[in-house]
């Protein structure tokens, strides 16, 4: 019988870390489990590219982690990179501009069976037939698919990816995102992305951590996220939010939007996704339209209620509404937060 | 560790200085009026001769990038070239070519101020030249044509655009010509004009008393650090060009007069630096041979020690410079810092300073090293070691340090990282650096003429002794041979430079 912790890939505890007065880690915590894809998601800054040096062994820092059952960092236990079996792709991917996609991709192998070794990853990542190019020979596509392969060439037991798409055109980017998730799945690996592109990080993972100051502030599966979003900072930040303030009194709190149950008292921050929002012309109108931005298969309307505050609303295509027009607002859903005062 | 090791050689000299003349009592070693009257003489120089580079040198440089010029890279190449003709070669050229019996006009040499002033002006322009050129490149095209789009006609967008942009590598530049210029010792004393260095030698000769030497030398080395951390400032400021990628820029069209006067003006500077010395010298040798002297006794053995000399202190230099730049660039922090200070600190001291400073110092505290081989080899690295430090520097921030965490992460420990991926990374920088001081040791002739064992003749030393003593023709001969030796490492550091 195994118990839960010996399937964890990753169990990072405490991790602090600081460049002289800026915190870049503030015990950090995190679990990957294995085989899972995690991604760490938040502003630039917020500490999650220093998080996964940390996980590799480029930096060292406070806290304990353990790859796979095994320690390799703790108060007096320091494994080096090269040590960990974990595999790296840099976000301008680091190729060795010296050597050969073969070469670069055979690096990390032991001597002997890399010819095959690297045959079976650049097939894997769909460069077979490139081994003999330079870095520089290459697309920026391309480039990144060496980086994988070579990354996954050792079959590390982790695999971590810092900001892998970030230099990639956009048409590119969703393809290659799509395709690399098929060979991690392949492959077997557990990986932990780093990105601040929240789409990518909803698409591309089983679980994403939202990062900010170098904590992590939720921990879930991308719908739990995006719908439950325990904190008012991490429903801000993922996806569209507007914000408002308004005042709970036994078990109700009351907008111009409309009136939600709620276990909190006193001054609480009302989050409203555009999504939920409807409108509805011919009531008694509680808006004015302020504006539209039309994006063909919907609509965004921003809305300024009486009272000033302003929503958006993401709405079907039609009807168009213009600028001026007085309606009426509803809201659906929404998440409701205590108003630190 | 290896860092520091490396850097002692540069730095016994000016601290053993400040001993030899501190140590020995407070009086001023030198009359105050003399004092002065070098300090005037120095700076008088120093300020004509940075005037007139930078405007030869902006000159060829904006004509060498701007102007749709025939043959662009190359005359953007040639403008540079003069940087591998030595003082005391450009010195010889104007004395063969002038005076009685001089070859191109008969008319007085021009010793003194103009002479100096002449040589050292068309010599150091390459230098301004060569630090322009990036400078240039790095200015947006779009706030030009936007000028234009306002308006302005073409010198005026020069003036309130282009110059404003430009400043901080021309007062870089500047003030890279005002060090040389104050540290020349070849063309200042062949042409006999009275500044701090010319002093300092003939003091040196003159007097057993060293102190009177080592005193104006603490002076001059004062000067240059004080130039320097002048460059390093603003060098800091120039630093902050914009990376984005731009598109490539039109090049200005000239028609007809214009690009006739633009043609022969790059042409005659290329002319009177490159030509009229290797022509004059050429004659005179020709001279010489038709006279029957005798050239070659010892000339083949000179310009063996010259390139023996060269080629060590080439090699050693890349040594010690790797660790230096290794610490520099990967491990940036308050030590980095020091170190980076006194690898820059010694770089800008006067040659004939730094050997009267390591004489002083084997006389004193070494007496064995005194004119050994040995000895004037490890003052080389200490005053080459910075041109070695910047290049791999400049290989080095090229490459990223993920190259070297990736290797790690790949499982390769850090010795076997240095070997397959640093090492490899840097070895344009080692190249260039290693040519560098190759050029830099085989025109060297400050330090070595105090430094070098009894009877040890290099071709820079048969160059200014011949010419002082009157012999142009075997100064001749040693002057173009010192130039086609230089022309291969000329190359390989040109390529860096000028490179797109």
């Amino acid at each position: 019988m195994t118990s839960a912790t010996d399937r964890l890939a990753i169990r990072a505890r405490d991790l602090t870390k600081s460049y002289g007065d800026a915190v870049a880690l503030d015990h950090f915590s995190l679990d990957v489990w294995e085989g899972g894809v995690v991604t760490l998601l938040g502003p630039s800054g917020c500490g999650k590219t220093t998080a996964l040096r940390v996980i590799a062994g480029f930096e060292t820092g406070g806290g304990s982690i353990e790859i796979h059952g095994r320690k390799v960092l703790d108060n007096d236990v320091f494994v080096p990179p090269e040590k960990r079996k974990v595999g790296m792709v840099f976000q301008d991917y680091a190729l060795f501009p010296h050597m050969t996609v073969l070469a670069n991709v055979a690096y990390g192998l032991p001597k002997g069976d890399r010819t095959r070794r690297v045959g079976v990853v650049l097939e894997l990542v769909g460069l077979t037939g490139l081994e003999d190019r330079l870095p520089n020979e290459l697309s920026g596509g391309q480039q990144q698919r060496v980086a994988l392969a070579r990354a996954l060439a050792p079959e590390p037991e982790v695999i971590l990816l810092d900001e892998p798409f970030s230099n990639l055109d956009a048409s590119l980017r969703d393809r290659v995102r799509r395709e690399l998730r098929v060979i991690l799945t392949e492959a077997r690996t557990t990986a932990v992305f780093v990105t601040h592109d929240q789409e990518e990080a909803l698409a591309t993972s089983d679980i994403v951590a939202v990062m900010k100051d170098g904590k992590i502030l939720q921990a879930d599966t991308p719908a739990q996220l995006y719908a439950n979003p325990t904190d008012p900072w991490v429903a801000e930040f993922l996806g569209d939010a507007d914000v408002i303030e308004a005042v709970a009194h036994n078990g109700r709190v009351d907008t111009p939007v409309g009136g939600f149950d709620t276990d909190l008292e006193g001054k609480v921050s009302v989050i409203i996704r555009p999504e939920n929002l409807e409108i509805s012309l011919g009531e008694t109108p509680n808006a004015v339209v302020a504006g539209s931005e039309f994006f063909g298969h919907d609509q965004l309307v921003t809305l300024a209620l009486h009272g000033g505050t302003r929503v958006r609303a993401r709405l079907g295509p039609r009807p168009v509404y213009k600028t001026g027009e007085s309606c009426r607002v509803r809201a659906t859903d929404a998440r409701i937060f205590a108003r630190s005062p | 560790m290896a860092a520091g090791i490396a850097l002692l050689p540069g730095l016994i000299p000016p601290i053993s200085l400040f001993f030899q003349v501190i140590g020995r009592g407070t009086a001023l070693a030198v009359p105050l009026t003399r004092l002065l009257q070098l300090f005037v003489n120095t700076l008088l120089l120093t300020v004509a001769v940075t005037v007139t580079a930078v405007v030869i040198g902006l000159a060829t440089a904006w004509a060498t990038t701007r102007v749709d010029l025939p043959l662009r890279r190359g005359w953007m190449t040639l403008a540079a070239l003069p940087l591998v003709v030595p003082s005391y070669v450009a010195a010889l050229s104007l004395i063969a070519a002038t005076g009685p019996g001089g070859i191109l006009l008969e008319i007085p040499t021009p010793y003194g101020f103009v002479g100096a002033w002449l040589v050292l002006s068309i010599f150091t322009a390459p230098m301004v030249h060569l630090t322009v050129i990036p400078g240039l490149g790095a200015i947006d095209p779009a706030t030009e044509e936007a000028a234009t789009g306002l308006g302005a006609g073409r010198w005026k967008v020069f003036r309130t655009v282009t110059l404003p942009q430009l400043r901080p590598a021309l007062v870089s530049a500047a003030l890279l010509v005002g060090l040389y210029t104050v540290s020349d010792f070849g063309a200042v004393s062949l042409l006999r004009y009275d500044t701090f260095t010319r002093a300092i030698y003939a003091l040196y000769r003159g007097q057993i008393d060293r102190r009177p030497s080592a005193t104006l030398s603490l002076i001059l080395m004062a000067l240059a650090i004080l130039i320097l951390l002048l460059e390093r400032r603003t060098r800091g400021r120039s630093a902050l060009y914009s990376k984005r990628p731009r598109r490539a820029r039109p090049l200005i069209k000239l028609s007809g007069w214009r690009m006739g006067l633009s043609l022969s003006l790059i042409g005659s500077y290329a002319l009177i630096a490159l030509g009229i010395p290797v022509f004059v010298m050429a004659v005179s040798v020709g001279q010489g041979l038709d006279a029957g002297q005798p050239l070659g006794a010892t000339l083949g053995a000179e310009a063996a020690r010259s390139v023996g000399v060269a080629v060590v202190a080439a090699l050693i230099t890349a040594l010690a410079a790797f660790p230096v730049a290794m610490v520099t660039t990967r491990r940036p922090g308050r030590l980095s810092g020091w170190v980076e200070s006194a690898v820059w600190g010694t770089y800008s001291l006067p040659h004939i300073t730094v050997g009267v400073a390591a004489v002083g110092f084997a006389l004193q505290w070494a007496r064995p090293l005194y004119q050994t081989l040995i000895f004037m080899l490890i003052i080389y690295v200490g005053m080459f070691l910075p041109q070695t430090v910047g290049a791999v520097q400049d290989s080095m921030r090229r490459a990223s340090p993920d190259l070297e965490d990736a290797s790690r992460g790949l499982g390769r420990g850090p010795l076997r990282t240095l070997l397959n991926i640093t090492l490899p990374l840097a070895a344009p920088g080692l190249i260039a650096g290693g040519a560098l001081v190759f050029l830099s040791a085989m025109k060297e002739l400050a330090a070595t003429i105090l430094l070098r064992p009894n009877g040890f003749e290099t071709l820079a030393i048969r160059i200014w002794s011949s010419t002082s003593e009157g012999y142009l023709t075997r100064a001749s001969a040693a002057g173009l041979v010192l130039l086609v030796v230089s022309i291969v490492p000329l190359f390989l550091v040109m390529n860096r430079d000028l490179g797109d």
